[in-house]
């Protein structure tokens, strides 16, 4: 046995997989945010100025409330798409997502059960579309948010012909 | 691609009936609801006749939106109207093709047919499609099917060999009938059918007491119910 390996001075490292998702993917999920933020402090404001009762304890909840959709909006949206990443093989799909816990996802093509193309109102508007891949197990399920709609109808297809190519696992 | 030769198909028509009939059932108890109330509406009623139309509602936009298609390779369905989603699933990873249906179905010759491949995420329900066209969808996905059956009705021969996994055995009834949980099998409803007949002044105890006395159980337990209710209203 070789002894680097042996020691374990040979580190291995997870290549990130090749693509990104669209630029949009920004502009998305910042309306996303908007939306929501524009909801809940909405309501919490709502509340705030009706009810005279609640504005002892509600004011500094609303302050708070403030400061995180602030964060979310400003900072979240660019910060997952620069960690974002995906590939899809002929031998498995790759996904990267999340940007306070990393997660590194791998299905092999051989296990895939099903192909989801989402398109929400907004991705419509964006000309964006969601991937998800299924197995049989609730675990291995891969989402691929934001793809141009273009890329993500080549992506499936060329998917749906190796899924079709390769022989299915006979689970 | 092939893939013009498999047009997209879709739900029955006849599901739409269903989601009308479903829709004027469940204005009933709304306009119950409005209308016997004294003292305003009764809101148990009118929610429930929200909950009703807002799922007719539903039903009528997924009528409007879902396709479906069987190529050789694959099977899949298009659906939502503002939500667009569509789901592939090659066959050789379909695991199950059950079709159900409820007394409504039934009455409209519909059938809900579930396409099952291992997880509810990869799975999906066409709801619903007529008798004849569910048999169909059962026929081209069962294993040995490889061809689509034709529209004009030449069917697909299928042969697979058949194993008898359980035969009926008379054994099963006592196995099944004396065991402890009988007894609660039979006290669960009748406790609960207690409490509902309470509020309507009914005490099946006491019904249930005259029975076993040789009283006729219907003019004893109608009486009491009468004198109740005059009894309310003259205190009322």
């Amino acid at each position: 046995m070789d002894s680097d390996s042996a020691t374990g001075e040979t580190e291995w490292r997870i290549r990130p997989p090749r693509h990104r998702v669209d630029r949009r993917f920004i502009v998305w999920q910042t309306a996303q945010a908007v939306l929501s933020a524009v909801v809940v402090l909405g309501v919490v404001g709502a509340v705030h100025y009706f009810a005279e009762v609640t504005r002892p304890w509600l004011g500094p909840v609303l302050i708070i409330l403030s400061v995180l959709f602030a964060v979310e909006i400003a900072v979240v949206p660019t910060a997952r798409y620069l960690v974002h990443r995906w590939q899809a093989t002929d031998d498995a799909v790759y996904a990267l997502e999340g940007w306070l816990t990393r997660r590194w996802q791998i299905v092999p093509i051989s296990r895939i059960q099903s192909i989801d193309t989402e398109i929400g109102p907004l991705q419509s508007l964006l000309g964006l579309a969601t991937i998800r891949i299924t197995t049989a197990s609730s675990e291995g399920k891969i989402s691929i948010e934001g793809l141009d709609a273009t890329v993500a109808r080549a992506t499936v297809e060329r998917l749906r012909e190796v899924t079709a190519a390769t022989a299915g696992d006979a689970t | 691609m092939t893939a013009e030769a498999y047009p997209w198909r879709r739900l029955s028509v006849r599901a739409v009936y269903l989601d009308l009939i479903r829709l004027v059932g469940s204005l009933v108890p709304g306009f119950l609801g409005v209308t016997l109330g004294d003292d305003g509406p009764i809101w148990v009623l009118v929610g429930g006749s929200v909950v009703g139309l807002l799922g007719a509602l539903a039903g009528l936009v997924r009528w409007m939106a879902t396709r479906y298609r069987v190529t050789p390779e694959r099977v899949e369905m298009r659906s939502g109207l503002v939500q667009r989603k569509h789901r592939t699933v090659n066959r050789d990873r379909i695991r199950t093709v059950d079709s159900t249906a409820k007394w409504l179905h039934r009455v409209l010759g519909l059938r809900v047919v579930h396409v099952g491949s291992g997880d509810a995420d990869s799975s999906f329900d066409l709801d619903a499609l007529d008798r004849r066209e569910a048999d169909r969808l059962h026929r081209e996905l069962s294993p040995g099917a490889v061809v689509p059956a034709d529209s004009d009705g030449d069917e697909v021969t299928v042969e697979v060999p058949e194993t008898v996994i359980a035969r009926w055995d008379v054994r099963w009834v006592p196995l099944n009938a004396v065991n402890v949980w009988a007894v609660l099998t039979a006290a669960a409803p009748m406790f609960a059918l207690y409490w509902f007949l309470r509020p309507f002044g009914v005490d099946l105890l006491d019904a249930g007491r005259g029975v076993l006395a040789g009283q006729p159980l219907a003019p004893s337990s109608a009486g009491r119910c009468a004198s109740h209710c005059c009894n309310a209203g003259a205190t009322g």
